[in-house]
């Protein structure tokens, strides 16, 4: 059945609602970080900084294609194809940049720290 | 796929309609609401009245997980309050008497509510007493289970699979006949206690029946062609034309109707799925199909297939389960249903013709076993019509499930809230 994208983004949003104090919190300490940063001294250590949320990342991702089966109480023997192999490395790949990208400000900030 | 149609849907792209429109929705379930927040969105100045006894909402698609331990019932409960908009008038009672030829409703305590236009949202009754000896009462005792109508069945009747699973026997899963609520859910638990037992070492234990009351086990042809071949492989003996008629709880005893007569089937553990039909207000009333296949049935509320408008009075609209129309008691029909109603509602109050077109949508993630599903999708014509090309609706997947166990919900939520 044809779907707007607005319908979309609502399917989204009420899946996310019950989370949403727990994402508030991540996306309020995020910009905190961001604007610690921005305020901070120059230069920023951004390379190295994403050398280390590179891994966090990859653990991310590792993490997420290891338990998403049970998660959804499945198992591995469940997945059948290169639709469900392509949605779970997917979702594993989304889940490991997302999580890069949430650490590189924090992990830029531990460089400066420690610098 | 889907078709990513605007940003904005046809809902606030449009302007809010005046008008001093005196509403009328009966029924709190999930037509009812999703109806309340589009109406309240699309109208300014109308009068939008919601009647319902009912408090709790119930997320009903999750009942077959309740009932087979995957899901808690706490999960599947929620309240309509949460979810119904602040403009719209609550008569927190049930709907005694539908009086369309002098435009009111009645409640149970006596109130009289006038409308201008009415949507009937009602549900529908599970009827217990369509089965001699059984009651609502039983569900959870003497091996009976019965996943519909609220948490505590479907709860109950994870006891007696529980119970089942870890002594063995015999289980006999029944199809009434007729239209009921989300016809894949007899499929559905007769799939999943029995995978549950092959998964628990203890298949070999049980004998599996599935009763079926006409000669088909789905609407769908195709999808009918692969269950047919695919309950035997999994040593599921299929008895056609079976109508279960009476059940003696004490002796685990089922009666069936059969073309050679009357037969008894002894069990351990029962599904039963009693008749469905229109709630005792409606099917008493002028809205109800007066004749034919709809009357005979379950005496469904009247309405024209596709414009689910009603053919002899104008100013009432159906949808959700009480709608007398070929398939689809489901939740993904209901979605489908709102907008074509809204849409011809304001095309009414507006006095122009409604473009609203129902095309008999209707969809089931139909379970085969733990982590595996099928997406089936389906219109009147009976023809697949799949939301996501690359899901081939003849082919069990992992991914159906997931949007099953974790995102079916909040799309769900998402239909009540209008949005979606």
């Amino acid at each position: 059945m044809n779907m707007s994208l607005s319908s979309l983004f609502a399917i989204l949003f009420e899946n996310l609602r019950p989370f949403f104090w727990p994402l508030a919190v991540l996306l309020l300490l995020e910009l905190a970080v961001l604007i610690r940063l921005w305020m901070g001294p120059r230069p920023l250590p951004l390379r190295r900084g994403l050398a280390l949320a590179l891994p966090i990342g990859a653990l991310a991702a590792i993490a997420v294609f290891a338990l998403a089966p049970a998660i959804t109480q499945a198992d591995f023997g469940a997945l059948s194809g290169w639709l469900d192999w392509g949605f779970l490395m997917m979702m594993a790949l989304g889940a490991g940049v997302l999580v890069m990208f949430l650490a590189w400000p924090w992990a830029v900030w531990w460089r400066l720290a420690r610098a | 796929m889907w078709a990513l149609g605007p940003l904005a849907g046809w809902d606030r792209a449009e302007a809010r309609l005046k008008t001093s429109a005196r509403i009328v929705i009966a029924g709190a379930g999930a037509a009812g609401i999703a109806l309340a927040n589009r109406l309240s969105r699309a109208l300014e100045g109308a009068s939008i009245t919601i009647v319902d006894a009912r408090e709790r909402h119930l997320y009903q698609p999750g009942l077959t997980l309740v009932a087979n331990g995957y899901w808690s019932s706490e999960k599947v409960i929620d309240r309509n309050e949460r979810f119904l908009p602040s403009t719209v008038r609550w008569v927190k009672a049930a709907v005694a008497e539908f009086d369309p030829d002098a435009n009111r409703i009645v409640t149970e305590q006596g109130e009289a509510i006038p409308y201008d236009f009415l949507c009937v949202a009602t549900g529908l009754k599970v009827d217990y007493a369509s089965v001699e000896g059984m009651e609502a009462g039983l569900i959870g005792r003497n091996g009976i289970a019965c996943v519909y109508d609220n948490p505590e069945h479907a709860g109950r009747s994870w006891e007696a699979i529980r119970a089942f699973a870890e002594k063995g026997g015999k289980a006999i899963f029944t199809r009434p006949p007729g239209g009921i609520k989300c016809a894949g859910a007899p499929l559905k638990m007769a799939m999943l206690v029995e995978d549950r037992l092959r998964r628990e070492g203890a298949r070999d234990r049980a004998h599996f029946h599935y009763a079926v009351a006409g000669k088909g086990l789905f609407s769908q042809p195709e999808i009918n062609e692969f269950l047919k071949k695919h309950f035997p492989e999994r040593g599921i003996d299929i008895h056609w034309e079976h109508r279960l008629v009476a059940i003696d709880p004490a002796r685990k005893i089922a009666s069936f109707a059969t073309p050679a007569g009357r037969v008894e089937m002894d069990y351990d553990l029962i599904h039963v799925v009693p008749k469905m039909r229109a709630p005792d207000a409606l099917a008493n009333s002028p809205l109800a199909w007066q004749s034919g296949e709809f009357a005979d049935d379950g005496r469904w509320l009247e309405v024209d297939r596709h414009t689910l408008r009603h053919p002899r009075y104008p100013n009432v609209f159906g949808a959700g389960d009480c709608v007398g129309t070929p398939i689809g008691k489901t939740a993904a029909t209901v979605k489908a249903h709102v907008p074509v109603v809204v849409k011809n509602l304001l095309a009414a109050i507006a006095d122009r013709e409604g473009e609203g077109r129902f095309n008999g949508y209707t969809s089931y993630p139909l379970l085969i076993g733990r982590g595996r599903a099928i997406l089936v999708e389906f219109d009147y014509e009976l023809k697949m019509v799949p939301s996501f090309s690359f899901i081939s609706p003849y082919e069990i997947h992992w991914l159906p499930w997931v949007m099953k166990e974790k995102l079916l919900h909040g799309a769900y939520e998402a239909v009540l809230r209008g949005r979606a």
